[in-house]
């Protein structure tokens, strides 16, 4: 019984990983502990190299010096790809709405991750985003920016912020366009949606 | 819509059971403290996710529960539905059928359903904020997206609260100046969508006030928005119009740490023969044109081709004059609608009671029909 009481204690190996892993987001007590079985019982080398790469992600993989996309190297593929286009920087609020973009290949230009989005209520300001080192970025050779926050109370604050910093300096400001998703059905978008293409629309 | 069967499970103090109500006019008679409240909540949580006595989650779920649902069978459109909502804790889960229901947006509408309180028929008279509930309720039957405007407005509302109130001065002219703008869209977009709300019910209200109060009456609605509207000014006007009064203000709101314009001071006002109704009208008549203002809801659905939602009304009967009431009465069922009506003694409802097609007593959370 006593060693049986250790193996669920709240100190036993199994019941750390457990809180551990249910941190991590979609991660309930029983996801958790499906994952901690299947560790168990795949042979011990991948236990171990699991761990050794979660570690080497913890200590090696940092946000890129320039853009904020992570990367182990101090500036990432997509800062130091000579063949993108350097004109254009598309600002982002964070890195999975960068591999979002990255993913349709039709943009070719580089990107800013604000890492947030302008939130007074929950005390973020500017100088929690990376906004200064985005407006370092303007100096030389860029022609536009593209603001690809999303369509919340936040986002579009965030996107009039940025526009009104960055258009003094001379530099083309766009918005993401909002409106109906492609190979979608009128009948099946939800009425703010419809709302805002319309008001968004344009002539052809 | 005709909500033909109610299932409750641990909502409030109702006890666990299936209720089978009629198409027409359903009565429910009981003490106070009973249930009969918390009953028509049920069917308005169904509707609308959300309950009339703005309440938190939790509290729809009973002491000593770890959840609540309710499941109604429904005819939505001639189409037999049936819609079901669980509360496990903060969470809320839906299915319509036997599917599971992802989004609000795909659920609501399914049942429509408006309610009418003691606190609604003091609308007139009472705090602003009344009024604007009620114009927030009815917009969102005409405009699904009203619901999102007035979240997003209030998101942005708070915000820039936020940024006022920093003494520090930490926070930019340039941020605050980035919310006063989105708070100006989101704003301009909520009092837009409450006046032409109120352009719409204004003849509707006039004619069934005429119906309910003797004598004619010339009724006129008038929109007291919180900020300088323009008239017939496109969005983008409106947006711009309302950045510039609230920058025109920065220095007051500064000082006392809040928004001093825009739609939460948003209003309206009735005239009766050009006189305010808030003002010098009797108490029974200011009863009667909040009635009216409900009913021209119903009235402005039915008469655009809508099915009546379901009407629910709570203790009303006790506070409006017999001939009043039965003239309320008489209105509801020429809109063909289902009216659930709660009273604490049946003399009340009048000749009501005689007319009612279901009756049904309610104690200590209990649900018992009565008589045939």
């Amino acid at each position: 019984m006593v060693d049986g009481d250790r193996d669920i204690g709240r100190s036993g190996i199994m019941e750390r990983l457990s809180r551990l892993l249910q941190q991590l987001p979609g991660v309930g007590p029983k996801t958790a502990s499906r994952l901690m079985l299947a560790i168990l019982s795949a042979p011990a080398e991948y236990g171990r190299a699991l761990s050794k790469t979660v570690a080497d992600l913890v200590d090696k993989v940092h946000p890129c010096e320039i853009c904020g996309m992570l990367s182990e190297r101090k500036r990432c593929t997509i800062c130091t790809d000579p063949r993108r286009d350097s004109s254009l920087i598309c600002v982002v609020e964070r890195v999975p709405d960068l591999l979002a973009i990255e993913a349709s290949h039709e943009y070719r230009g580089l990107y800013h991750v604000l890492h947030g989005v302008l939130n007074p209520l929950e005390g973020a300001g500017p100088e929690q985003l990376r906004i200064d080192t985005l407006v370092e970025r303007l100096g030389a050779g860029v022609r536009e920016v593209i603001l690809a926050t999303s369509s919340s109370v936040e986002g579009e604050a965030t996107a009039l912020y940025l526009k009104k910093r960055i258009a003094p300096l001379g530099i083309t400001v766009s918005r993401l366009a909002a409106g109906i998703p492609v190979g979608g059905e009128l009948e099946y978008t939800d009425s703010s949606t419809i709302g805002r293409a319309l008001a968004g629309r344009k002539e052809i | 819509m005709i909500v033909r069967s109610v299932r409750v499970g641990h909502f409030r103090n109702l006890v666990s059971q299936t209720i089978q109500l009629s198409s027409g006019i359903n009565l429910f008679v009981g003490g106070n403290g009973q249930g009969k409240t918390n009953f028509l909540e049920a069917i308005y949580f169904q509707s609308t996710l959300r309950s009339f006595r703005s309440a938190r989650l939790r509290d729809l779920i009973q002491h000593g529960s770890e959840n609540a649902e309710v499941e109604s069978g429904v005819d939505s459109e001639g189409v037999p539905i049936r819609l079901r909502v669980f509360i496990d804790g903060q969470v809320r889960r839906l299915w319509l059928g036997g599917k599971a229901v992802r989004s609000a947006g795909e659920y609501l509408g399914l049942l429509r359903a408006v309610a009418f309180t003691p606190d609604d028929l003091a609308m007139v008279k009472g705090a602003p904020s009344l009024r604007r509930r009620f114009l927030d309720r009815a917009a969102f039957l005409f405009q699904a997206s009203h619901l999102d405007d007035v979240r997003d407005f209030q998101t942005a509302l708070r915000a820039r609260n936020r940024l006022l109130q920093d003494a520090s001065g930490r926070s930019s002219d340039v941020e605050l100046e980035s919310f006063t703008e989105t708070l100006a869209a989101c704003g301009a977009r909520v009092s837009t969508n409450r006046s032409r709300l109120l352009q719409r019910l204004e003849s509707s209200v006039a004619s069934i006030l005429n119906r309910i109060s003797e004598g004619r009456l010339e009724a006129r609605i008038r929109f007291e928005p919180g900020w300088r509207m323009g008239e017939g000014t496109d969005l983008e006007g409106e947006t711009r119009s309302l950045a510039c009064q609230m920058e025109s203000k920065l220095r007051r709101d500064r000082k006392r740490g809040s928004t001093s314009i825009g739609p939460q001071l948003d209003d309206f006002e009735v005239l009766l023969s050009g006189d305010s109704v808030r003002r010098l009208a009797s108490q029974g008549q200011q009863r009667a044109v909040a009635v009216a203002l409900m009913l021209s809801v119903v009235e402005e659905i039915v008469s655009s081709g809508g099915e009546s939602p379901v009407i629910l009304l709570d203790d009303v009967s006790s506070e409006l004059e017999l001939r009043r009431r039965e003239r309320l009465f008489e209105l509801v069922s020429e809109f063909g609608s289902q009216v659930l009506v709660t009273s604490t003694e049946l003399d009340l409802l009048g000749a009501l009671a005689d007319d009612a097609s279901a009756r049904f007593q309610i104690e200590s959370g209990r649900i018992l029909p009565i008589g045939g």
